[in-house]
């Protein structure tokens, strides 16, 4: 077994370890679940047509943004204002490469490195960093910060993103089950209702876009910070925050439900 | 328990097994491989004493007691000039809590079990999410968090919202997946960020929650303000849809794909 597929087989047993305690404590068995699993696989038929790429375990996208989160981040990289400065590629600090090697260590040791020249080639390819006219580098429009669009990483990352997610709530009802209503959670709230109106989607969009995307920022530039400048010897712990969208056009919980609308509706477009 | 309920619970694992279905497959995940980690899973469980949960409905009462203070903060009707949430008596025409809670009924989900006026005020008091006055008018109490705003904790819920939660997360990723498949470029995907490192120090852990539960906070609130303003004043015969925006923090000690710890488990 390879080690990408280790780590493929461990994801899947993490998510069916929490999705199986989930189920479990609102009463559901085995059976159900599986018999359920079943049923949707089949109606699946054909798996979704994908980049051997894109069903990669290597967490290529968060290294990249890591980069660009400590470009965001560190004194060295920023001006007066705290905005990122243009770097050259190559050479001592500040440059790209040194950006690179020291983003290198905040970087997941057991998962697999992506390559200084491959970050390179990948960054420039999405457009997360351009040439200015005199041959410095700068931060440019997407993939800004470590605050990344599920939407827009391989599948693999957004399985781990599903899996961290049912970690979550599985933490929250162990502590709610195993002691009791006043024992810390994780944080996990959720705003909703069910009689938006669709003329207003877009503007709930560009709110997230707008003030959704900036306090993430804040949150990424305080846990970057805080990764860099703690003592060597200080205990390290996984830490993640995520915001997301949820719109169902119909009945949120019947298979057709609006998750299936990919179609040309203006209101969802981007 | 009716029937109804019976499907409505039953309708939430087959969305959950859809979307999850959908995203392994996308994965290249074979549905026995993900059933034999599921059986292991369910096995392990089985001698747990702690789990036992029962099969209920599901009662979205803490959605519907949020949809009610929600509308207190965002009708022109229960706020001051400066848009603050008034104080209110119990009965009587409006502003009362008794019109208010009328109100919001008539946005809640219709398929939903409806929570009734009583219960509703004994939750909200209970909660410390109201608080009578000398004057025997009731305040919001804003500080309560969660049960101030339509913003709940899904911490402090029951298993079967909690439920819930995680279908319509899964939903979104698998919604994102597809429109990856069928428009390479500029998918119409749902907003679904996340900013995360591996290399926390862990002494740091109580600033960042004390970053959701002030700046996340208000920006849930602001979320929670549009949409209910936005709903209470929309034509009555616009298309409505369901919309949501959560908030979440993610955390491990130490390999993030293991059983959490009893360690973390009992913090």
């Amino acid at each position: 077994m390879t080690s990408s597929r280790a780590s493929d087989e461990r994801l899947i047993q993490a998510l069916a370890n929490s999705v199986a305690y989930i189920t479990a404590a609102c009463g559901f068995k085995s059976d159900d679940l599986a018999a359920a699993m079943e049923r949707a696989y089949q109606e699946l038929g054909e798996p979704p047509e994908l980049e051997p790429s894109e069903t990669s375990p290597r967490p290529v996208h968060r290294q990249l943004a890591k980069v660009l989160s400590l470009w965001a981040s560190s004194q060295d990289y920023t001006d007066d204002l705290g905005d990122p400065i243009p770097i050259p590629k190559s050479g001592p600090a500040p440059s790209l490469e040194h950006l690179f090697r020291q983003a290198k260590r905040l970087f997941n040791e057991s998962a697999q490195s992506i390559t200084y020249a491959d970050a390179m080639d990948l960054l420039q390819g999405h457009g997360a960093i351009v040439e200015t006219a005199d041959g410095t580098y700068m931060p440019g429009k997407t993939l800004e910060v470590n605050v990344h669009p599920i939407g827009s990483v391989a599948p693999f990352m957004a399985l781990s993103y599903l899996t961290e997610y049912a970690q979550t709530t599985e933490h929250n009802i162990r502590t709610r089950v195993e002691h009791n209503e006043s024992a810390p959670t994780y944080f996990q709230k959720v705003a909703s209702t069910e009689n938006f109106p669709i003329t207003a989607l877009p503007k709930i969009r560009a709110m997230l876009d707008g003030e959704g995307v900036a306090f993430l920022r804040q949150v990424d530039r305080f846990i970057e910070t805080a990764a860099r400048t703690a003592a060597d010897d200080e205990k390290r712990v996984f830490v993640g925050v995520g915001l997301y969208m949820l719109r169902s056009d119909g009945d949120r919980f019947s298979t057709s439900q609006g998750m299936t609308v990919v179609s040309d509706d203006t209101e969802d477009g981007e | 328990m009716t029937n109804k309920n019976i499907e409505d619970v039953d309708a939430l694992v087959e969305a959950l097994a859809d979307a999850i279905s959908y995203v392994t497959a996308s994965c290249g995940v074979s549905s026995n491989k993900l059933n034999a980690a599921i059986q292991r899973s369910y096995h392990e469980l089985k001698d747990d004493d702690t789990l036992q949960g029962e099969k209920g409905p599901v009662r979205p009462s803490h959605r519907q007691i949020g949809k009610i203070v929600s509308f207190w903060r965002a009708s022109s009707v229960y706020t001051d000039e400066l848009g603050e949430p008034s104080p209110i008596p119990m009965n009587g025409p409006p502003p009362s809590l008794h019109h208010l809670f009328n109100e919001a009924k008539a946005q809640f989900n219709e398929s939903a079990q409806t929570i009734t006026f009583a219960d509703a005020i004994d939750i909200l008091m209970k909660n410390g999410a109201i608080q009578e006055t000398d004057e025997g008018t009731f305040v919001l109490v804003a500080s309560i968090k969660g049960a101030a705003l339509n913003v709940h904790p899904v911490g402090g819920v029951a298993p079967l919202p909690l439920l819930s939660y995680i279908v319509e997360f899964a939903q979104t990723i698998a919604h994102n997946i597809r429109c990856r498949t069928k428009y390479r470029e500029n998918p119409p995907t749902q907003f679904q960020m996340v900013a995360s490192t591996e290399k926390f120090p862990q002494s740091m852990l109580p600033r960042v929650e004390a970053m959701l539960d002030s700046e996340g906070m208000q920006l849930l609130r602001r979320v929670d303000q549009f949409i209910e303003t936005a709903a209470i004043n929309a034509p009555e015969d616009e298309k409505r849809v369901f919309v949501g925006v959560g908030l979440y923090l993610l955390r491990s000690d130490g390999d993030r794909f293991a059983k959490p710890s009893l360690n973390e488990v009992n913090e």
